[in-house]
């Protein structure tokens, strides 16, 4: 099977970080002194976090070109976007629990941050769940839910600078120590290159599927052509 | 059958959602109070496993389905072929 010379380059580098972040996170920055061992989940979820947001966006991205254009293209990145988010939200939804209950004492407290996310998580699974079964309109369907969910991700993003919440703050990341800071980027690089990959490989899917139905037709042509030929 | 699963889950979350809102009341944060109840390494292992099982399991899943589709087109693609050479012929 040809896979294409980036596609390759994403993985290797995403190979290269799962190598080097654990390293990094365990071995190199050290404890956070409020929160303790827990937080060396921070590394991983804030990224698993960042990739459910760029799955998000670009399953919108796609539901817009697709509800302007009705072209294959658009239904194709509306799929693979939200088939990204809903991986990388439940990781979010894994993890984040995880932490908060040693760090609040509560896997989930209905916080406007945790909420938001679960909605954008939930938006998303409704995505895939109307691309499968809402029939002729299925990928209408889901690229208008898929550009409503994409909408969402900003107010995640802000909701914990407008309202009073207990999750940490967005300006948490530029008072990290310089050790912290290291491991945190190279987790965000690695999962950003992690993202692009699978998305490029779920994108090929989506091609194959493509040409499969177009020699599907051909084929369908062809062997009427031949059952006629026959019966004469 | 997988429809009439689909109504159950969806009755099931409508059933479950009040239980679930009231289920865990906001209580301030209490980090000595917390840290002492539950092992911190032992959820920080769960969920780095959890992410590198989840990642590895929908990337051999897209694999498999990508090989999957390919055989489907080359055994398509091969069947046309036959056809268009009979119709030469």
């Amino acid at each position: 099977m040809r896979h294409s010379w980036l596609l390759i380059v994403l993985c290797l580098l995403a190979a290269a970080g799962f190598a080097a972040a654990p390293y990094l996170v365990f071995f190199v920055a050290p404890t956070e002194p409020t929160m303790g061992f827990i937080q060396k989940i921070f590394y991983f979820h804030v990224p698993c976090a960042w990739s459910m947001f760029l799955g998000a966006m670009l399953s919108g991205v796609g539901g817009g070109m697709y509800l302007v254009s009705k072209g294959r293209r658009g239904a194709a990145l509306t799929l693979a976007g939200a088939e990204l988010a809903t991986v990388f939200g439940l990781l979010v939804m894994i993890t984040g629990p995880l932490w908060a209950k040693v760090a609040w004492g509560h896997y989930w407290v209905w916080d406007v941050r945790l909420t938001t996310s679960a909605l954008v998580f939930l938006t998303f699974i409704a995505v895939l769940v109307a691309r499968r079964y809402s029939g002729a309109t299925s990928a209408r369907v889901a690229a208008g839910l898929a550009l409503f969910g994409a909408i969402n991700v900003p107010f995640v993003y802000i909701s914990v600078r407008i309202w009073n919440t207990i999750h940490p703050k967005t300006s948490v990341v530029p008072t990290l120590g310089p050790k912290m800071r290291l491991a945190f980027f190279i987790s965000l690089a690695t999962f950003t290159c992690l993202t692009l990959a699978l998305l490029w490989l779920r994108l090929g899917v989506e091609r194959l599927r493509d040409q499969l139905e177009g020699v599907m037709l051909s084929l369908d042509e062809a062997e009427s052509a031949a059952e006629t030929r026959g019966s004469r | 059958m997988t429809q009439k699963l689909y109504a159950l889950f969806a009755a099931l979350c409508v059933l479950l959602a009040p239980a679930l809102v009231h289920a865990d009341d906001y209580v301030d944060f209490d980090p000595s109070k917390a840290q002492k109840t539950v092992s911190a390494p032992l959820f920080v292992i769960i969920a780095y496993s959890a992410i590198w099982l989840v990642v590895l399991l929908f990337a051999v899943m897209l694999l498999r389905h990508q090989r999957a589709i390919g055989d489907e087109l080359a055994q398509a693609q091969a069947r046309l072929d036959e056809l268009e050479d009979d119709d030469d012929r």
